[in-house]
Order: C-alpha cells, then sequence, then structure tokens
C-alpha cells in the first residue's frame, strides 16, 4: 500500500464515567513514519485537519433535561466565536428543507463548539426493550442496563487553515432521543438525531488541547484522526 | 469522596491518563452551563408550543369561514401533530 495521509492519532477509550475529557499534547509529541522510513511531526502545520470521532454514552437517566455538549479545539472559553450554526429538530428532514431550517445562535456565550441537547443519548424507559435478557456471557441484562443504553455517535471535523482565527467546524451526530421523561410532556420536537455546529476561534492553530464538556457523565471511545497536507504516513 | 463531577486527561506525549475531580473553579463553569442550557430549552419548547397553537387557530379560523378540512389541509398543510408523551416504562 503507498503512504497516505491520514491517521488514527489517538484512541481514548473512557472506562471511567466523567464529564469533562481532554487531550492533550496533541501536536508535536507524536511523529509518524513513511514507508521509506522518513518521520514526520504530527503538528498544526503538517496535519492541519482534525476529525474527532466519538462513540458515547451519556449517563442521563432523565431526558426532561436541559443538557450540553461543548467540543474546544485550542483556546480557552472566552477565545471562542459566540455565533454558532445548529440544527437539531428531531423530526425527519430532507436534504433539498435544510437550507432554511438552521438556527444562527448568536448572543449566547459560547465556550467551543456547542451542540446543545441535541445529541444526547439517554437511558430510557420507553425504549421496550423488553424484561431482563441473559448475554452471551451468562450475565443477567436488565432492561435499562447500560449495556442496552443508545450510543450516540459524534463526527466532528476542522479545518484550521489560518493561523489565527480558524472557521471552527463542521459536525454531526445520530442518537436517540425523542421524548421526556415527564408525564405531562407537550412539546419535545428538538432533541436528538442530529445537529450540527459551526464555530471560530480567535485561539491559536498551534493548539495542544482538544477538551470535549458534557453536561452529563460520558463514557465510550474517543477516536482522534489527522490528515495531513502530503503523503507522510506509511501504508505497509 | 465528594459528588464533584470527574474529569479525565489523555496524554498524547507520554499515553497517562488522569482522572480527578473538577475544581470549584470549573465547576462553577459546568453548573453555568448548563443553567443556561436549561433556560434555553424551556424557551424552544415554548417557542414550539406558541408555533403549533397559532398554526392551530389559524387552521380554525378558515374552517370557521366554511372550508372543508381537505381545502384547508391543501392551503396550509396538515394540522399541527402534538408530540407524543414517553411511553409506559417496559415490563
Amino acid at each position: 500500500m503507498t503512504n497516505q495521509n491520514w491517521i488514527l492519532q489517538q484512541h481514548y477509550h473512557a472506562q471511567n464515567a466523567t464529564t469533562n475529557v481532554t487531550i492533550q499534547n496533541i501536536n508535536n509529541n507524536q511523529q509518524v513514519l513513511d514507508d521509506a522510513g522518513q518521520a514526520t511531526w504530527i503538528n498544526g502545520g503538517n496535519f492541519p485537519v482534525y476529525r474527532l470521532v466519538m462513540k458515547l454514552n451519556f449517563e442521563v437517566s432523565n431526558m426532561n433535561s436541559g443538557s450540553y455538549l461543548i467540543i474546544r479545539f485550542g483556546g480557552n472559553s472566552s477565545q471562542w466565536d459566540n455565533d454558532v450554526l445548529h440544527r437539531d429538530m428531531a423530526n425527519t428532514f430532507y436534504a433539498n428543507q435544510e437550507y432554511s431550517s438552521y438556527t444562527n445562535d448568536v448572543g449566547n456565550s459560547r465556550q467551543g463548539l456547542y451542540f446543545g441537547h441535541t445529541v444526547l443519548s439517554a437511558q430510557y424507559s420507553g425504549y421496550g426493550w423488553g424484561s431482563t435478557v441473559t448475554a452471551t456471557d451468562g450475565t443477567s441484562v436488565g432492561s435499562t442496563d447500560v449495556k442496552r443504553w443508545a450510543n450516540t455517535v459524534i463526527d466532528v471535523n476542522t479545518y484550521h487553515q489560518n493561523g489565527n482565527w480558524f472557521p471552527g467546524c463542521v459536525g454531526s451526530s445520530s442518537g436517540i432521543y425523542n421524548g421526556q421523561s415527564a408525564s405531562n410532556v407537550t412539546s419535545d420536537a428538538y432533541c436528538a438525531s442530529w445537529g450540527l455546529g459551526i464555530s471560530g476561534t480567535t485561539a491559536s492553530a498551534s493548539f495542544t488541547n482538544i477538551e470535549i464538556g458534557s453536561s452529563y457523565s460520558m463514557r465510550g471511545d474517543f477516536l482522534l484522526y489527522r490528515a495531513a497536507n502530503g503523503n507522510y504516513v506509511g501504508g505497509s | 469522596m465528594s459528588d464533584k463531577p470527574l474529569m479525565a486527561i489523555f496524554d498524547c506525549a507520554t499515553g497517562e491518563e488522569t482522572i480527578r475531580e473538577m475544581t470549584d473553579e470549573e465547576l462553577v463553569i459546568h453548573n453555568d452551563t448548563l443553567a443556561q442550557a436549561e433556560e434555553e430549552n424551556a424557551a424552544r419548547q415554548a417557542a414550539a408550543e406558541q408555533e403549533r397553537a397559532d398554526a392551530a387557530a389559524g387552521r380554525q379560523k378558515l374552517l370557521d369561514l366554511g372550508l372543508s378540512e381537505d381545502e384547508v389541509t391543501a392551503l396550509v398543510g396538515p394540522a399541527p401533530v402534538e408530540p407524543e408523551p414517553e411511553p409506559a416504562p417496559a415490563v
């Protein structure tokens, strides 16, 4: 196989439920080798594209809650733009309907890419998964056991084309979340399925950390991919 | 052990994982952000409810003018559907 320009830089598995995950020292600390043995540093100059794929469970037992998910590629909370485009209704829409249905969210102080309550899946007693079942290893799995919770898959891409101000990112998610636990619910059209956010920051593109903050504890897998401006990654 | 949320830090340079509690300062930011999210959630739901109420009222006015259900639907689309509450827990 020929050299490539993509690499899975880091896979972090969060076994413990935490509300925040920081992946630090992501630049100038790791090298890749091509098939000729040529080494290249993974940094913002050589690998300007960041792709963060997360397969997560959020420990939300009550769906009738406000919630947030913030992803920050570098910088601190005050350095991020407060203008976010997001789309978050759970109803089915078709591509030719989307152009007019996003929200331009200006004036709310955001601390990074903000996904609101759109992406959090939850424990949900109404899934109708029935009673306790026996897993292949012989263990008993209850109807609301974490093994039967819905995963949310979140995919975020950023391209840092400027040295100082970069155009944030585009993200998407999919989750199962359509309803609330409150008995008197009359409206909940805005929860999950998918959402996207676009934002920007004044922080330098030469950053060191990616921070993921959630209103609720989460666990699962965080995969950080990088794309390079050359074929630095050996394919053999 | 307190009830402060946990934070995980993974260092790509060393491969080390650190899990610690939030600091007091981080907890303030966390709680403020959560309060903001709850406020926005309530505002969105209220706006959606109002939108459905307006649609229903407008539809009724057309019906009161003598149009049939099919005619109103042809003009303004189907009647707004109220979201269903959570179904009963699985047994």
